[in-house]
């Protein structure tokens, strides 16, 4: 059932949190269909998913607030399966920030610390330097109804990490937040975490945000990792059509391989008479259906000439920030991105799009897997 | 500032709406509700047929006050009512535990057993008690079986009361305490579990502080609504074992000493009313009073 | 220990209704449970007493007016307090709402020395006027909370397509608070149904409800009857808060528009 996930880190030191085939069952739907992972001391990896992946589930089962059903989780060679949360020692922040609303922000965050039997002086410093760290000295009689979304967002961050633990959750620590707000916190939390050292799983749906802020991604869907790797190699390297589908690549379509060439692992595929290249994972025979991806940064449009007949033709462009997106009609619609200054395509112009055959992937297109199970 | 003519005719039109669907039921109210109470009132403070004094008089509350059995009464209410509140206490807490906080297919049952009652016929349940209690049932016998003595059961006794109060008044507990447990979110005790706090402490530093405001106007609803309530005491209590409630209705309908009665009600309605005051008041969270106190300072 | 006490409340809070359902089916004279053998004789002896079935009638009459009224009037009063919200308006609420904190039985000596006053006798109005007292805040609280849990957008659409304030009250309004009409109208008339403590001082002998029946039979009869006539009074409202679950949710109703503390 498992499937072993090579990790990026590396590989003669031993991993601070191994899960081994976890798996887990809820209403007889699998959850989690046998996950392995590792995550190095002082990582910050981000676990990303759509909504249903099992995300949360295994949160909660790191956490301890969830039994597993088959596998272990393993922190620094101790097995954690009969270890209850409250003797686990691990961080946690929730999306919705679980502050408890009858103590004040100071007492918030030095709760652990009392659990702990700290004495006094030394609590009243150590949650004065994580009130410092935050930026939250002036709020520490305040009640945590009384803060805005990103005050207590600091707050549940502070309250975690002021016990010192040896791991630290954060469950969709941005979803809660507004957008302009998103962007600044995303960095601090990144720097906070940096600069503790302590290790790290950030939970979120949003690829931008776990590009941000994590070192290494791990890609869940139905319970299964699909793929664990720096945001570069999720981006050039998808492992299959979900990773490159997630990933957000907007060029999608189907077609069929003309020719595989082993020696460049790539192929060439037609569809309705625009051939193209993209390179593959594993030999194909002719004939085989596959999807393939290409992102819009790598699509060239070049103006058609008598030499080559045009297929295509300018439908439309957009300027974004970064520059400009075409989108160009033919045998497939196919979104491209051009440098702002590029202005001679003008709608209706004829054109030829081409890309770099490693830079577009096609995946066979296989029976659909039965329907993720939702949690 | 000028208003448009057209603007405040429209305002008074939309007064006059808004008081014209209020008036019937306002005209009921000060008619008959309204006026019953002056009644009382009236009542309490009228002179006895008889005596040739003045045009009120206190003397019913003086009476009230001086009357050894109406003070043997008001104990007995306040043993018997403090004894429904503990039971309401203890099974009402632990059912609004239940049944917002669990996800097991049994809640929904659960819900419905201890809530229905709240609009299931009191007076049909209070005979399930009296086949239970009364003399021949299995109690009865069970009791004498046990204890030797007059095979008469539980019936007539203040634990026939006090346990067909809980069982009426349990749904106010748990709807109380439920409704104050919806500021606590699971996700509470999972952060303080994980900052190392034991299930106890949970429960002591994280949950009880939070529907704390439910249970105590759960315990003032429970406590005022024992106190008022007659018919219970007469059915399961009898004579003898009657209560403030049960002793006005017989002061009114069955004694005839109406003064003593009124003067009774009156008491019971100012105790009654204070408290459930003070109930609406506690349901309201400490913290967040105290939050819109801290903001408004601007601290 | 949790779940010990759980399920002691369950069996606690249901026992009575099914004591009294097993002992009315019983074939003996005794009241006591259990029952001595089964038989719905009891059900043929309560339903062949005129007394028995001239209360029944006066209660069933009794809590559908009371019901129709009370919802009617309740919802008119809904719509103005939270529609056209002032300090009047602020102030008849709290009025209309007191009774739920003021005990039932100062309330019932108040309009039994009303009635006397004005030489007033048990009838139909004299008796739906004093429901309507207790039943209409139950209702008035359930429709403000339906009401105001409305988002008044689409009363303006509703006015931005041309509709009069009329036509937004009867065709975007109350379709709106359909079920918290219904589930208001079935808790009122349960309410009417079962009470005793405040119709015990407004009834008089030969005009009588099924509750206040019941209350004096306790005193001086003594025979399974009387738990025939409880077990009617139990279905009518077990039968009501089947309707309530059906149609609206029972936790829904309780905890969004219902009595809720």
């Amino acid at each position: 059932m498992s499937e072993t996930v090579a990790a990026g880190g590396p590989p003669e030191q031993e991993a601070f949190l191994q899960l081994r085939d976890v798996a887990k069952n809820l209403g007889g739907n699998p959850v989690l269909a046998g996950v392995s992972l590792d995550v190095f001391e002082g990582d910050l990896l981000g676990l990303l998913g759509p909504s249903g992946s099992g995300k949360t589930t295994l949160l909660n089962i790191i956490g301890g607030f969830t039994d597993l059903d088959a596998g272990s989780v393993r922190i620094a060679g101790q097995d954690l399966t009969a270890l209850p949360p409250h003797r686990r020692d691990i961080g946690i922040t929730f999306q919705k920030y679980a502050l408890f609303p009858h103590l004040t922000v100071f007492d918030n965050i030095g709760f652990g610390l009392r659990q702990r039997k700290v004495a006094a002086p030394e609590l009243r410093q150590r949650v004065g330097e994580m009130l410092a760290v935050l930026g939250l000295t002036g709020l520490a009689g305040r009640y945590p109804r009384s803060l805005s979304g990103g005050e207590q967002q600091r707050v549940a961050l502070a309250r975690a990490l002021a016990v010192r633990p040896r791991l630290m959750l954060l469950d969709e620590p941005l979803a809660n937040l507004d957008a302009a707000l998103r962007q600044r916190v995303r960095f601090e939390i990144r720097e906070i975490l940096r600069s503790t050292g302590v290790t790290s799983i950030f939970v979120t749906h949003d690829q931008d945000e776990a590009f941000a802020l994590c070192d290494r991604v791990a890609v869940l869907r139905g319970g299964r990792i699909q793929q664990i790797g720096t945001p570069a190699e999720l981006i050039y390297q998808p492992a299959n059509a979900f990773v490159a589908r997630f990933i957000g690549s907007p060029n999608v379509f189907e077609a069929s391989v003309q020719h595989y060439d082993a020696q460049t692992q790539s192929i060439r595929f037609v569809r309705d008479r625009f051939t193209g290249a993209a390179c593959v994972r594993a030999p194909l025979t002719p004939g085989t259906r596959v999807e393939v991806f290409v992102r819009p940064d790598e699509v060239v449009i070049a103006r058609a000439d008598d030499v080559q007949p045009a297929k295509f033709r300018v439908k439309d462009w957009v300027h974004l920030v970064s520059g400009r997106e075409a989108w160009i009609e033919g045998p497939i619609t196919l979104r491209a991105r051009l440098p702002s200054e590029a202005t001679h395509l003008e709608r209706g112009a004829a054109v030829i799009p081409s890309w770099r055959p490693e830079r577009a992937h096609a995946f066979a297109i296989e029976p659909a897997p039965p329907a993720a199970a939702t949690t | 500032m000028q208003v448009a003519p057209a603007i405040r005719s429209s305002r008074l039109s939309r007064r006059a709406t808004s008081l014209l669907l209020l008036a019937p039921t306002t005209l009921l109210y000060l008619t008959v509700y309204l006026g019953g109470l002056v009644m009382v009132l009236v009542m309490s403070i009228d002179v006895p047929p008889g005596v040739d004094s003045g045009g009120a008089t206190l003397a019913h509350y003086r009476d009230v006050f001086g009357s050894a059995p109406i003070g043997a009464i008001v104990l007995r209410t306040l043993r018997d009512s403090l004894a429904t509140v503990a039971g309401c206490l203890l099974l009402g807490v632990p059912v609004a535990r239940y049944i917002t906080a669990s996800a097991s297919r049994w809640k929904g049952i659960v819900l419905m057993a201890v809530l229905s009652p709240l609009m299931v016929s009191a007076i049909g349940r209070i005979f399930g008690w009296i086949a239970l209690f009364g003399p021949g049932s299995v109690i009865a016998d069970g009791l004498t079986a046990l204890f030797g003595g007059k095979p008469t059961g539980l019936l007539y006794t203040e634990a026939a009361i006090i346990i067909g109060l809980t069982n009426l008044l349990l749904p106010f507990m748990v709807l109380s305490v439920a409704s104050s447990r919806a500021h606590f979110e699971e996700d509470m005790s999972k952060a303080a579990l994980s900052l190392g706090a034991t299930p106890l402490s949970v429960l002591l530093q994280v949950e009880l502080p939070l529907i704390f405001p439910g249970i105590l106007s759960g315990a003032l609803i429970v406590f005022s609504l024992s106190t008022t309530n007659f018919v219970t005491a007469a059915l399961l209590g009898g004579s003898g074992r009657d209560l403030v409630g049960y002793e006005i209705y017989l002061d009114i309908l069955v004694y005839f000493q109406q003064g003593r009665g009124a003067a009774l009600a009156m008491l019971l309605l100012v105790v009654v009313v204070a408290l459930m005051a003070l109930a609406i008041q506690t349901g309201v969270q400490r913290h967040e009073v105290r939050d819109t106190a801290a903001r408004t300072r601007g601290t | 220990m949790m779940r010990v006490l759980v399920v002691l409340a369950v069996v606690f809070a249901t026992l009575p209704g099914v004591i009294v359902v097993l002992a009315s089916l019983t074939a003996g004279q005794s009241l006591a449970f259990p029952p001595q053998g089964l038989s719905l004789r009891w059900y043929e002896v309560i339903f062949a007493d005129p007394d028995f079935r001239d209360a029944l009638l006066t209660s069933l009459t009794l809590a559908t007016i009371t019901s129709l009224l009370a919802v009617s009037l309740s919802a008119l009063a809904a719509i103005s307090i939270v529609r056209y919200r002032s300090r009047a308006t602020a102030l008849i609420e709290a009025m209309l709402l007191s009774p739920l904190a003021v005990p039932h039985i100062v309330i019932g000596i108040g309009i039994l020395q009303l009635y006397g006053y004005f030489g007033l006798r048990a009838d139909l109005l004299t008796l739906t006027l004093g429901h309507l007292i207790i039943t209409i805040p139950f209702a008035l609280r359930m429709l403000i909370t339906s009401l105001a849990g409305m988002d008044r957008q689409i009363e303006h659409a509703a006015a931005s397509l041309g509709a009069t304030p009329r036509a937004i009250l009867f065709q975007v309004i109350l379709p709106q608070m359909k079920m918290g009409l219904l589930g208001a109208a079935i808790s009122v008339f349960i309410l009417s149904f079962d009470d005793v403590a405040l119709t015990v001082f407004l009834v008089q002998p030969g005009y009588t409800t099924v509750p206040i029946m019941l209350f004096g039979m306790a005193e001086n009869q003594v025979l399974p009857s009387i738990h025939a006539a409880s077990v009617i009074l139990l279905l009518a409202s077990w039968l009501g808060v089947i309707l309530i679950d059906r149609l609206i949710g029972f936790d829904r109703f309780l905890f969004r528009d219902g009595p809720s503390g």
